[in-house]
């Protein structure tokens, strides 16, 4: 076994790594793009976690496309200049159908109500997070610490529902953003901006919806997961110095992402195997 | 003339060929895919799948035909919910999006003692490979409880679950994962 074949590697080092070197360069040349480097360094995870193949066509596979037209679409938005809310009722448009597209086997051969109240549930978690972390878009160290504290919680839980493929995901998510919430306290002009934000959403949204239908974790685990973008809000004294305010906000989410693995460990059980 | 005699001859001896295959249906209380797999080199892990459903196409004049098994890969049991519910998850089998795992052969050929290996396609998670599985016995007689002509298999074969896609903590958890099933089928 390689180091990169290291589960903790490849959802840690690896993901924290390139955000590092690519967040520096894009630092920069072109900072209002350095969110970039979060997403760019889970999709080196994510190729080295599930591999590049996209057959067969799997529900995983599935989100880590959405997920890449999440950043083309962040793209597009960064080119065009602030966006109209036609423009954002129609990225969220596609997204839903992208959590259908991705739900779809589990839903077809559930009962109908069944069926409906998780697609339902999940379109209002995902919009939800659609919308909360757009709003951080240009607060980078908020952003980054939303996306972090979102990702561990979602992370943990979903390796305590059985799904180590998912939490290992959701994790090097979390870690990336971590290395972009320390880069922000030493490089202030970085910005998270819709390029850290929307992929962002949409991954921690589909593969929490993921862990949810194909895997173990409870719906209460979302609820509280869904707080968190709420609470970062939550102000604090002006004067404070930005690493104080980012001990603080960690400190705020701690309750709400303690809870979301609580219920997940809950739910299974506390018997290692 | 001579080449009609032996057209005429060929053609009745296919029709008798044709005539002793028989359809046989699986009978789910006495077929069960077992498998093992190795544990991290300390012990060997076995479990089993509970639900299988399919049919066969016999002859025995000539020990061939061809089977069709399917597996719902949601009945995987270790004896462990925990553990089940891993194996269910998409880290394995990602039963909610592949059901069914199946094994078909279409030109099974057996030896007259009834052993021989059948090449045929294993379908899981949804990634289809050739396989040959190995009949090391077989049986086919009157069930004296069941009063129906019935067909018995015992059969294995190995195969690497990571050609399959399923590559979660190998090597820990062994990549070689062995198949045994048990197949019992009544005449219908």
């Amino acid at each position: 076994m390689t180091l990169l074949d290291d589960p903790l590697i490849q959802s840690s080092l690896v993901p924290m790594t390139v955000t590092l070197l690519l967040a520096v360069v894009l630092g920069r040349l072109w900072p209002r793009s350095a969110g970039l480097a979060v997403i760019a360094g889970f999709y080196v995870a994510a190729a080295l976690i599930h591999g590049l193949t996209l057959t067969p066509l799997t529900s995983t596979r599935k989100i880590l496309l959405l997920g890449l037209l999440a950043v083309v679409l962040a793209l597009a938005r960064e080119f065009l200049g602030r966006s109209s809310a036609t423009q954002r009722n129609v990225v969220i448009g596609l997204i839903i159908a992208g959590l259908l597209w991705m739900l779809w086997p589990a839903l077809s051969y559930r009962p109908l109500a069944e069926a409906v109240t998780l697609a339902v549930g999940l379109t209002f978690y995902i919009v939800w997070l659609l919308i909360a972390l757009d709003a951080l878009a240009d607060q980078p160290m908020p952003a980054g610490i939303a996306v972090m504290m979102l990702g561990s919680a979602a992370g943990i839980a979903s390796v305590l529902a059985a799904t180590a493929l998912l939490g290992q995901l959701i994790s090097a998510l979390a870690a990336a953003a971590g290395v972009f919430v320390v880069l922000t306290l030493l490089l202030p002009k970085l910005r998270a901006g819709p390029l850290l934000m929307l992929p962002a959403a949409v991954l921690l949204g589909l593969l929490s919806a993921a862990a949810l239908v194909y895997a173990k974790l409870p719906a209460s685990s979302l609820l509280f997961l869904a707080t968190i973008p709420a609470l970062i809000r939550i102000p604090l004294p002006a004067n404070l110095t930005a690493a104080v305010r980012a001990a603080m906000l960690v400190l705020l989410l701690l309750p709400a992402a303690g809870m979301a693995i609580y219920s997940a460990w809950h739910s299974a059980g506390d018997l290692p195997y | 003339m001579k080449k009609w005699i032996a057209a005429a001859m060929l053609g009745a001896a296919s029709m008798t060929a044709f005539a002793s295959s028989e359809n046989y249906t699986i009978d789910p209380l006495h077929t069960f895919p077992n498998f093992k797999i190795d544990h991290m080199g300390f012990s060997t892990m076995y479990g089993r799948f509970g639900t299988t459903s399919g049919k066969l196409v016999f002859d025995r004049d000539t020990m061939s035909g061809s089977v069709e098994i399917s597996i719902d890969a949601a009945s995987v049991n270790t004896g462990f919910q925990k553990r089940d519910d891993h194996l269910r998850s998409p880290d394995f089998l990602n039963v909610a999006e592949f059901p069914t795992i199946t094994f078909s052969a279409k030109d099974a050929k057996l030896n007259k003692d009834g052993t021989g290996t059948i090449k045929g396609q294993l379908t899981m998670a949804g990634v289809t490979r050739p396989v040959g599985l190995i009949v090391n016995r077989s049986r086919c007689d009157m069930n004296p409880v069941s009063k129906k002509f019935a067909c018995g298999f015992d059969a294995t074969t190995r195969i690497k679950r990571s050609d399959f896609g399923v590559k979660y903590a190998i090597p820990g958890i062994g990549d070689d994962m062995d198949l045994m099933l048990e197949i019992e089928a009544a005449r219908d």
